[in-house]
């Protein structure tokens, strides 16, 4: 599996590098932030991207709608210092395939980069379990938009059109394999299955106001 | 005559850190990793089974005090070479040094800063971080 890391401890970065490197995987790229991971996940494409959360600078979480939108197909897993719920939450409703604790062993983060691969979330259950509680920002089944890319607006946007596949790959200048992993990644970020149930759901919660300016 | 290996320990809550630093360390031909402990419980545990010459120690441990563990590991074994290596400030720096401890790394450095600090303080030599 191609792989890119990212943490600002460089330490960290070289050894757990090689560490994967000699489980058989090969790290393609390493990066000491959000915006060189960014720019790495644009030149390399990796298949999955290890993700710190917090930076001197910044949040990692910001990256991973970023990183889909250079690279659509790899799956961003989160390595963080801390996992409480709402932080893993907010991780996989902005698009993260995976969270996993740096307590853990690196064979639970080998683990969870290949259940990500395999299209699967990989969370530690105990965490899963908590999240699923009721959470009280799920009241509005509008507030997973503030997650969404400014490209995933745009295919939402088709979507209400009734745009076909083709028809979207021709108005946004993509292909139409694009297309289909920004549709799939706003489906889930939507937690609809159809484009016909995202199309129900804004129709059925949203108005003109929640739409960007220049997609109303 | 072959040299005398180091044998060293690290001491970090985050398993991935520890296990990940382990196995680069342990590339080392001069090296010998002993184990990995990831709180006070278990680096006794590790210290009462081994000989080590120097440990990489983390300042924060889950809710323990890594200094305080480096403390009571110098009361029992004064010869042992710590190198503190902490992804946090360097405002505990003196405290350290007067208690003994014989270097402190970054985790945002690379990793030949840690080898540096190693070999210096298995030979009694302390480094620290430059702006100091």
């Amino acid at each position: 599996m191609r792989l890119l890391v990212c943490d600002d401890h460089r330490l960290l970065l070289d050894a757990l590098s090689m560490a994967l490197t000699d489980n058989g995987h090969a790290v393609v790229a390493t990066a000491l932030d959000p915006d060189e991971a960014v720019e790495a996940a644009r030149e390399h494409q990796p298949d999955v991207c290890l993700l710190d959360v917090y930076f001197p600078d910044g949040n990692g979480l910001s990256a991973i709608g970023r990183i889909h939108e250079v690279s659509p197909d790899t799956k961003v897993v989160m390595l963080a210092g801390s996992t409480g719920v709402a932080l893993v939450s907010d991780a996989i409703a902005q698009g993260a395939q995976g969270f996993i604790s740096k307590a853990k062993p690196i064979e639970a983060v080998i683990e969870a980069i290949e259940m990500a691969h395999r299209g699967y979330t990989a969370v530690d259950p105990l965490v899963l379990q908590e999240a699923l509680r009721p959470h009280p920002q799920n009241d509005d089944p509008l507030w997973v938009l503030k997650f969404l890319t400014h490209r995933e607006w745009e295919v939402l946007r088709c979507i209400m059109d009734g745009l076909s596949t083709q028809q979207m790959a021709d108005r946004l200048g993509v292909q139409r394999g694009t297309v289909r992993t920004h549709v799939q990644n706003l489906l889930t970020k939507l937690s609809v299955h159809s484009r016909l149930q995202a199309a129900a759901m804004m129709t059925a919660h949203a108005s003109e106001e929640t739409w960007p300016a220049h997609l109303r | 005559m072959q040299q005398k290996r180091i044998r060293i320990a690290v001491i970090d809550d985050q398993s991935v850190f520890a296990e990940a630093l382990a196995s680069r360390l342990s590339d080392e031909p001069d090296l010998e990793v002993v184990g990995t402990a990831g709180s006070s419980v278990e680096a006794l545990e590790l210290f009462s089974h081994h000989e080590i010459d120097v440990v990489a120690l983390d300042v924060a441990l889950a809710g323990e005090d890594g200094l305080a563990l480096g403390r009571q590991l110098l009361d029992r074994w004064p010869d042992l070479g710590i190198v503190v290596v902490t992804g946090g400030a360097d405002d505990r720096v003196s405290e350290a040094v007067q208690m003994g401890v014989r270097g402190w790394v970054a985790k945002q450095g690379a990793i030949e800063a840690l080898l540096i600090a190693v070999r210096g303080a298995a030979h009694g030599e302390t480094h620290l971080p430059g702006a100091l």
